[in-house]
């Protein structure tokens, strides 16, 4: 194994990620530098996209100990292991990386910059104008009222669970369909008519809420 | 974040979520994962970061590249070589030529923008203009929303 890694050490890219995975398992040294070298990248935009999404302000030190800690883990707990699909690394290694972030700031008992934000405060503007039919100027206003913030949430949580899903990732986590359809696996005219569904359903709820 | 079991109240664990993401998750265990995130915050937020994360870092998925060059240019690359032949071996012009015009047509057919048209027709003989209008207002809006 350590052959088929040291023959692509010349080449321009770097060798399969099943060959990798299966070279670090064998606890092959060479293997383990080139692993770290070729997902060094993804490791930090994880930590820092992961610790962003909580608030936290994160500075380069914190993010190179992070790293550390999740690569000295990997190795050291022979976490590869217990990846089955070696297709999913990328994925796996973001999340493992995102959640050792967010461990270090708590074993820090650090608080996040800013408090955390309601995941409704999230909404865009733009997304509430088309949803709610407000007499208000501004949407934003009617969302931070405690009772409309209610009723939002009831409603989102009443809805299947695959809507469910779909509206979340498009009004709360701002996804457009194709990221939505990519990420779930399913068609973007699924995607896209089950928005239609929701925001049709809500524009008549939320209409007699609030006149 | 680290247990195998994934009923409604226990996080679905690294890989599974990771395998989710990958596409590589049978249907049934895929329906218990997305039951579970469409109510999880935490686990909502760790997917939607790990894509975002994955599209910044922009590594090449080298094994999913080479299968679909593997796709789009295997009949266009023997649909030249047929048609080099037909040059080298003047004997067999006419039946290199013939090989040359079955693979170029399978090239076309097999094309993504063909299947599109293909689909599209479909979409307006079985549902006339309406739904062929949503297919492109579906492709269109895709295309508009692509971010990461």
């Amino acid at each position: 194994m350590a052959y088929a890694i040291v023959s692509y050490m010349g080449g321009p890219n770097f060798p399969d990620d099943s060959i990798l995975i299966q070279s670090c398992i064998s606890r092959d040294l060479t293997a383990w530098a080139l692993f770290t070298k070729k997902y060094s990248h993804l490791i930090n935009i994880s930590i820092k996209n992961r610790l962003a999404k909580y608030g936290f302000g994160t500075s380069g030190h914190d993010i190179e100990d992070i790293k550390q800690d999740v690569l000295v883990s990997i190795w050291n707990e022979r976490k590869l292991e217990s990846l089955k699909n070696h297709s999913s690394l990328q994925y796996w290694l973001s999340i493992v990386s995102g959640n050792a972030a967010l461990e270090h700031m708590r074993r820090l008992r650090r608080e996040p910059a800013s408090s955390a934000r309601s995941i409704y405060e999230n909404i865009g503007g733009s997304e509430l104008h088309e949803l709610i039919p407000s007499r208000h100027d501004n949407a934003n206003d009617v969302l931070s009222t405690k009772e409309f913030s209610e009723k939002l949430e009831a409603e989102i949580n009443s809805l299947p669970v695959r809507d469910r899903l779909i509206i979340k990732l498009h009004i709360l986590h701002s996804k457009g369909y194709a990221d939505i359809a990519d990420m779930l696996g399913l068609p973007m005219g699924t995607i896209s008519s089950s928005v239609k569904r929701t925001k049709d359903k809500w524009k008549e709820i939320f209409k007699d809420f609030l006149q | 974040m680290a247990q195998t079991n994934i009923k409604q109240k226990i996080h679905p664990s690294d890989s599974e979520l990771a395998d989710m993401l990958s596409g590589v998750v049978p249907a049934e265990k895929r329906k218990i994962i997305e039951e579970h995130i469409a109510s999880c915050e935490e686990c909502l937020n760790t997917i939607v970061s790990a894509c975002e994360s994955v599209g910044s870092a922009g590594i090449k998925t080298t094994h999913k590249r080479g299968t679909i060059m593997k796709k789009i240019n295997i009949y266009l690359i023997l649909c030249l070589i047929s048609f080099a032949l037909s040059f080298a071996f003047p004997r067999y012009f006419i039946q290199f030529l013939v090989a040359t015009l079955l693979l170029g047509i399978k090239w076309i057919v097999d094309a993504k923008s063909t299947r599109m048209l293909v689909m599209i027709y479909e979409a307006w003989k079985h549902g006339g203009e309406k739904e062929a209008s949503r297919i492109l207002e579906s492709m269109d809006s895709g295309s508009k929303n692509r971010r990461w």
